[in-house]
Parts: C-alpha cells; sequence; structure tokens
C-alpha cells in the first residue's frame, strides 16, 4: 500500500521532516504484516527556497518530489528512491548518496555527488567546481558544462559532461571514468584518454535513458586514469 | 570534573607547576567528620549535542581509541570491548558484529553501542549504517585521502580536514548535515593531532564540534613501546583550554596522551580535560606472556583456541581498569574534590 506525504518546508524544517517520515515508516513496519517489506511512501516537498539538508538522510522512499530551490546539502546520504528537483540546488547536492536516483532540472553548485558510493545523479543544467569530488562509485551525469576541478579526486564510478569543462579536468583521480562532450579547458595529468568502445557507447546510453536525457554515446571522448590498475 | 576555580591565583597556578596535583589548602578541609565521603563515582564525563537534548554520559571520564587504531582483528576488538564495557568506557570504532553469541550475547552488543564514538575519516562519505545507535561521531581530521599507510607511520597522522572542505565555512555546515543526517541527538566530536593548537580548537569551536579529541600520543598497537608521541601534552592542553575558555564555548576536551598511571590522568582532568584515553595504560599493563595479538604464529594458534582461552588472553585488562579507576578516585579524595 503506498502512502502519500506532503511538506511544507515553510512549516516544518529539514531535520523534523526527516524524523517525520522516519516515525511514519516505523509504524507502517509495526503495523503491517510482511515486516521484511519495505513502505512504499512518496514525499511532495512544496515551499523550497534554498533551505539547506533539504532530504538529507532520506532512505527508502519511492518517490521524492520537490518544488523550488534548495540549499547546501540537498540529499545527503539519500539512498533506495526516487527523486526530482523541479529548480536549482546549492553546493554538495548528493553528498555521500549511496544509491536511487536524482533528477535535477536545473543547476547545481560546487560538489554536486561529493564521496557519493552509489546511485545515480541527473542534472539538467550546469555544474560547479568539483563536481563528484572524492567520488567512490556513483554516476554523476551533467547534461550542460561543470567548471574547474570536476572529477577531482575520484576514486570510481562515472561522471558524463554532456557540456564542457574548465580547469584541471580529472585532477587526483585515481580510478573510475569521465565521459566528455565538449572541450576542457585543462585535461590534469592524472588521466588520459582513452578510444571510446561500444561498452562506453552502451553504459553512456544507459545512464542518459535513466537520466531521461538526450545524447548519444558516439559523441563523446573517454578518460581514465594514469594511475589506475587494468 | 573541570578545572578548580579555586586555585586561580598566580601563587596557586605557581604551587600548580610545581607539584604533581592540585590540590585544596587545608584552610577549605576543616571538619572532616562533616564532609561526606562518597564511594560513587563522581568522574563522570557528560558530552552534550549542541540541541540540548542528545549526548551521552561516561561513567568515567575515560576513553580508548584501541578499537579503531591499534590494528586489532574482529575478535581482538570484541573481547577487549567484553572487558570495557562493564566499566562504561567510551570506545571508537564500528558496529561490532554479534553474530557469534558465544563471544557476545545481544545485551552486551547493546552495553557496548552505549557508549560507541563512531568514526569518520577525511575521505569516508556518510553512512547511515554507521551512524545509527552509536552515542557520537567524531572526524578524524588526520591521514591522507585515500592512503593505507602503515600505523606506525607519522605520516598517517598527518592533520588534515576533509577532502569535500575547500573553504573555511564549509566544515560548519557539513557538521550540521551530519547531525541532521543523524536524527540531531548524536554529539559531533573531531579528533585532531596538534599543530597550531590554540587556532585549530578555536576553528574547530566555530565549526559547530561538541568536543575536541586531541591526539598527542597515539598508541598504535597494543603492545608496549608502540606509541607515537605527535605533541608535547601540558602546553597543548593548555591552548586548547585556553582556546575554549576565550570562546565561551562549553566544548570537551578529550585527550589521548601517553599516561600510564591514575595519578598523569588525574594531574590531566586537573588541567581541563573532560576525558583521557587508557590506549598506553592498557598497553604498559599487559602482561608479557598474554597472547599475542600480532600476526604471529601464536596468534593464528590461538584462532583456533576454544573461546575461553581467547577470551582469557585478555583476563587482565578487568584487574588494571579497576586499580585506575581507583588510582583516579583516590587522587581526587586526596585533592579535597570529591
Amino acid at each position: 500500500m503506498e502512502t502519500a506525504l506532503n511538506f511544507d518546508l515553510e512549516e516544518i524544517p529539514p531535520m523534523e521532516m526527516l524524523s517525520a517520515l522516519q516515525r511514519h515508516c516505523n509504524e507502517w513496519i509495526e503495523q503491517s504484516i510482511n515486516r521484511s517489506l519495505l513502505p512504499m511512501v512518496s514525499v511532495d516537498i512544496q515551499g523550497a527556497r534554498g533551505q539547506d539538508f533539504v532530504g538529507a538522510g532520506f532512505r527508502n522512499i519511492s518517490e521524492v518530489a520537490v518544488q523550488g530551490t534548495i540549499g547546501d546539502f540537498g540529499f545527503c546520504s539519500f539512498g533506495d528512491g526516487e527523486c526530482q528537483v523541479e529548480g536549482n540546488v546549492g553546493h554538495f547536492f548528493g553528498h555521500s548518496i549511496a544509491s536511487g536516483i536524482i533528477i535535477v532540472r536545473g543547476h547545481v553548485k560546487r560538489s554536486v555527488g561529493a564521496l557519493g558510493t552509489g546511485g545515480l545523479i541527473a542534472i539538467y543544467g550546469n555544474a560547479g567546481d568539483r563536481a563528484a569530488v572524492g567520488m567512490q562509485g556513483s554516476d554523476v551525469v551533467i547534461r550542460g558544462s561543470v567548471a574547474n576541478y570536476a572529477g577531482l579526486g575520484m576514486q570510481s564510478g562515472t561522471l558524463i559532461v554532456g557540456g564542457s569543462a574548465g580547469l584541471h579536468l580529472g585532477h587526483g583521480m585515481r580510478g573510475g571514468t569521465i565521459y566528455i562532450r565538449g572541450e576542457a579547458e585543462s585535461i590534469s595529468s592524472d588521466i588520459e584518454e582513452h578510444r571510446i568502445r561500444e561498452p562506453d557507447r552502451l553504459k553512456i546510453g544507459m545512464l542518459m535513458l535513466k537520466s531521461s536525457i538526450k545524447l548519444v554515446g558516439k559523441e563523446f571522448r573517454v578518460y581514465h586514469s594514469v594511475h589506475q590498475e587494468e | 570534573m573541570t578545572g578548580n576555580s579555586k586555585l586561580d591565583s598566580p601563587q596557586d597556578k605557581w604551587l600548580a607547576v610545581q607539584s604533581p596535583m592540585r590540590c585544596e589548602p587545608l584552610l577549605a578541609r576543616m571538619d572532616p567528620l562533616l564532609r561526606e565521603w562518597s564511594n560513587e563515582p563522581t568522574n563522570a564525563c557528560a558530552i552534550q549535542a549542541s540541541n540540548g537534548l542528545g549526548g551521552f554520559t561516561l561513567a568515567q571520564p575515560l576513553f580508548t581509541r584501541l578499537t579503531s587504531d591499534a590494528g586489532l582483528s574482529q575478535k581482538s576488538q570484541r573481547h577487549l570491548l567484553l572487558e570495557l564495557t562493564s566499566f562504561g568506557i567510551a570506545w571508537l570504532g564500528n558496529v561490532v558484529e554479534s553474530n557469534d553469541r558465544k563471544l557476545q550475547s545481544q545485551s552486551e552488543c547493546e552495553l557496548s553501542e552505549l557508549y560507541r564514538i563512531s568514526p569518520l575519516q577525511i575521505d569516508d562519505p556518510i553512512e547511515l549504517n554507521r551512524f545509527q545507535n552509536a552515542a557520537a561521531i567524531e572526524m578524524q581530521l588526520v591521514g591522507l585521502p585515500f592512503q593505507t599507510l602503515a600505523n606506525s607511520r607519522r605520516a598517517r597522522w598527518t592533520p588534515n580536514l576533509p577532502i569535500d572542505i575547500s573553504k573555511h565555512d564549509q566544515l560548519g555546515k557539513k557538521v550540521e548535515a551530519l547531525r541532521v543526517v543523524s536524527g540531531g541527538n548524536c554529539p559531533m566530536g573531531a579528533a585532531v593531532c596538534p599543530g597550531a593548537v590554540y587556532d585549530d580548537v578555536r576553528f574547530l569551536i566555530d565549526s559547530g564540534f561538541d568536543f575536541i579529541t586531541l591526539l598527542v600520543d597515539v598508541q598504535y598497537e597494543l603492545s608496549q613501546s608502540c606509541s607515537l608521541r605527535l605533541a608535547p601534552l601540558e602546553q597543548t592542553l593548555e591552548q586548547s583550554i585556553k582556546a575554549v575558555q576565550d570562546s565561551g564555548a562549553k566544548t570537551k576536551i578529550l585527550v589521548s596522551a601517553n599516561l600510564s598511571d591514575g595519578l598523569q590522568m588525574f594531574r590531566c582532568l586537573q588541567m581541563g580535560a573532560s576525558a583521557i584515553s587508557i590506549d598506553a595504560f592498557i598497553a604498559n599493563s599487559k602482561p608479557t606472556d598474554a597472547v599475542p595479538v600480532k600476526d604471529t604464529f601464536g596468534s593464528v594458534l590461538s584462532a583456533y583456541a576454544p573461546a575461553s582461552a581467547a577470551a582469557s588472553s585478555y583476563a587482565w585488562i578487568k584487574p588494571a581498569m579497576t586499580q585506575l579507576i581507583e588510582d583516579i578516585r583516590d587522587c581526587a579524595i586526596y585533592a579535597g574534590l570529591q
């Protein structure tokens, strides 16, 4: 049984929203016959006007829809769910994302997907500095352009850039893959271009499909870390 | 137990430097028959979350980092915790698996969780599983990102901010994000190796940490002489306490130092520390004929030994800890601060 919850951020702060959700999920589990099933909860969040920590800690929420602009550390440590944001988001969006899919129909500031270990973040607009910094397994798709130090210290995962990149692309990268369609102002010596192959095109296509973005894989260039073990 | 305000005059401070501990003067000790002498522990250390709702209280102002720093195996860690948990001592580490009922009962698991401080390294993501049920979260502001250096190397303890922090105000935001994700009731701490102590402590206080652990000495193995000295204790503690006082905050200072007896620890508490690590004490108290815990042939044999035999290899801890706690309480009574 799916339940729908509505929150207005002008009335309830993000921390209380998380507590209310957890209480609801715990009550649902207590009352359900099969306690191994997770609750099907969809959440609609209104009144987002740049508040920080919106959606931080959300887990096992089947659908989250946010109308408005989110501040910093939005959907930090998100997992097991799908989220759509209709607006711009701030710094450290999707920090430590564990799983699930987050789609942002707007721009994002610096450090999107920082330290993410799984899941997918799709940004329809542009991203600021340090996109995917220290990423450890997530996939980040930026339809627009990224600023400086994209892929900084990436350990694994995938960063797809539909537009251009700033300075020092891939600096400190030790693993993972960067696909870029436009030009980068400078490429770090920690990464090197490889020939794009069919598995790369398939991966790009699949991630674009999940992100509902229309771009094809053959237009991209692919970069791996020079320190990566084969 | 914090720094005693009665002893703040210049003469008292001079006396404090010369004497091993600061004591109440005789004039304050009149009429001992009317004083109440309690056998209950009075050395509790209470660490509160900034919202005032969460936090935990230690029965003793003691904690250990051996469970995180000493590279103990899961089994050794469980045995160590079995011995220490009954004393209400905080420990740094991740969740201890309780699937082996012979080693740890469910209630003992819950008890050990009561005092667990969950570490967050500079390159760690914020994982909910690790912080659930933790008594506190402590950011380890040391180490090189994504490097696996041997514990005995000094570079392993390089002071550093988390890899995602590139501006001074972002650390405070990250601390706040951690609070939100962990439910708001977990005190936030930072472990830092002393460098520019005063400035670092002020910065961490401004970033919103509830307690700060100073890593003056680190015990990288459960063995004598396996300790690294990173900074002088007295100057470090003095500067950090001054930083806390100047900021007007209620941040607690915890100290990891190579202190091997109750008197030294009590002296440290008098200087303003809220809790002291017992790592060096445990390592120095370990009998030399105990079952080795390093990767040796002996430890391989002990892995196949019956549980009782393995457990007895840590049986020396309880009497040593009992003696230590008695010593600290003894010093408190002697100093007139009980």
